[in-house]
């Protein structure tokens, strides 16, 4: 951030900071050897709680259950692409009741916590004979909500698409239809790219609500890992250590892909994005 | 329908418990978050450090697995404290990631010539922040602030797997004792979500509303 907060600091300003770097290096370092004290106090840094995790069988674990997650959320993803792109040509339609519709299941979905949403598949849909198992529960709760939230960003984007370009498709004698598919939407998937993959990173960590249902994802295979041998907090760590390098990877993607088709033709991408989008979902 | 009539004050009690959970990991995120803010904007380099390591370390992590981290992993370092605790700690830790960025986005909205003219009449660091910056920063964050606290409500029932009798595991309760009830069920506690939700947003709107000023 190219500060407005503060000058180029002269001689004082530096002074002042280095005594600010100091008393707030030397608090952080408190609170840090705090932390470590009180997690080597607790044994939380013995051999027998770490030696597991070099060991072939509990890696298999791990490995199993990141499979899991990615399965799960690389089904779901495709799952919500589908419904969200429904959705969205659906809350764009020129007939109303589709509309209302789509507007309805969009706002329903989103309104819903997603593991309520897991819980319905999971609880209520084999009341109606719908037999769903762990995994279909995931797999259908992360459709659910990510879909309509994709919806939105696919509205936003079809939105974002300049007029003109619409207007010169219709004088061509496109169709409507014609208009969204080979108009609206290649330019509007050029726009979303970026914020798509950051919503991959969102649903990546919501898959790890499959915790609830007990469906063996990576989080869930930690959990299998500390029943059993009692390391809570090592295992914490290294599923989280896990967790963080896949999305940072993905965030490095997304801004990737930001550079790479984003600013272009002057529309910016992600501004009409709603602002929920990369933040805060579960 | 005669079964949820039945159990309409545990189901309520659910609710009151996901608006306490709610209502004070808000609180607390809001202070904590607007703090790491602060240290992420501030000249300090090491706080500077810390807010961004904070800040990306919990974003990428799921809150799920936070949830275990607090209330499985805090008791084995000899911390003790009822499932609420954990749970409100759990929200508060991860919810402060996301208002912090909502602060900081609030706080780079603020224009550069508000802050210049505040150094140019001699103010410090912190009068320029809370005298000028923030004031106006809170007012631009009021939109996206509501976002994450509606996001909050809906993290709450990530508790369900955590012992915390909050809304959703009311309702796998109850419709583990009487299945017949359970599409009753899902509609009602689908309701009062939903009736959460619009609190929320209508707060926010309010809010927005009375904050806004004629630029």
């Amino acid at each position: 951030m190219a500060t407005a907060l503060y000058d180029v600091p002269g001689p004082r300003a530096r002074n002042r900071s280095l005594i600010g770097s100091i008393v707030g290096g030397l608090v952080l370092v408190a609170v840090v050897a705090f932390v470590i004290k009180r997690l080597s106090d607790t044994g939380q840094f013995r051999r027998e709680f770490w030696e597991p995790f070099g060991g072939a069988g509990v890696q298999r674990i791990l490995l199993r259950g990141l499979l899991a997650t990615l399965r799960a959320a690389g089904l779901a993803l495709v799952l919500a692409l589908l419904l969200g792109t429904l959705l969205a040509v659906g809350r764009l339609s020129s007939r109303a009741p589709v509309r209302a519709v789509s507007t309805a299941v969009v706002e329903l979905f989103r309104a819903l916590p997603l593991v309520f949403l897991i819980l319905f598949a999971f609880i209520g849909l084999p009341e109606l004979g719908i037999d769903t198992g762990p995994f279909s529960s995931v797999v259908i709760g992360l459709t659910l909500y990510n879909g309509s939230v994709l919806a939105e960003i696919f509205r936003a984007g079809i939105l974002a698409v300049p007029r003109g370009q619409v207007e010169a498709a219709f004088s061509l004698g496109l169709s409507k239809a014609a208009v969204t598919r080979l108009i609206q939407l290649p330019q509007a998937v050029r726009v979303m790219l970026p914020v798509l993959v950051s919503q991959l990173v969102v649903l990546l960590k919501d898959s790890a609500l499959g915790f609830i249902v007990a469906y063996p994802e990576l989080l869930r295979s930690g959990r299998r890992i500390y029943t059993n041998v009692g390391n809570v907090i090592p295992t914490a760590i290294v599923v989280a250590a896990i967790y963080i390098a896949i999305n940072l990877a993905l965030s490095t993607l997304a801004s990737y892909l930001e550079r790479r088709f984003g600013g272009g033709r002057g529309s910016r991408p992600g501004a009409d994005v709603p602002p929920e989008i990369g933040l805060g979902a579960p | 329908m005669d079964f949820v009539w039945e159990q309409r004050d545990v189901i309520l009690r659910g609710f009151g418990t996901t608006v306490l959970l709610a209502v004070s990991s808000g609180l607390l995120a809001f202070i904590f978050g607007t703090l790491l803010a602060v240290m992420r904007v501030g000249p300090v380099p090491p706080l500077r450090w810390a807010g961004s390591a904070y800040v990306t370390v919990v974003r990428n992590t799921p809150l799920t697995l936070v949830f275990v981290f607090c209330t499985f992993g805090l008791p084995r370092m000899e911390v003790r404290l009822a499932f609420v605790t954990f749970a409100i700690i759990a929200l508060t830790v991860y919810t402060s990631a996301f208002v912090c960025e909502a602060v900081r986005s609030g706080i780079n909205s603020v224009e550069a010539g508000e802050i210049e003219a505040a150094r140019a009449v001699g103010l410090p660091f912190h009068q320029i922040l809370s005298l000028v910056v923030l004031p106006q920063a809170f007012r631009a964050v009021i939109p996206p602030l509501g976002s994450v606290y509606n996001a909050l409500v809906k993290n709450t029932s990530v508790a369900v797997a955590f012992s915390v009798a909050e809304a959703s595991s009311i309702f796998r309760r109850l419709a583990n004792d009487d299945a017949s009830a359970t599409w009753s069920l899902l509609l009602t506690t689908a309701v009062g979500y939903m009736a959460l939700a619009a609190v929320v947003f209508a707060g926010a709107r309010i809010l927005e509303r009375s904050t806004a000023i004629v630029r």
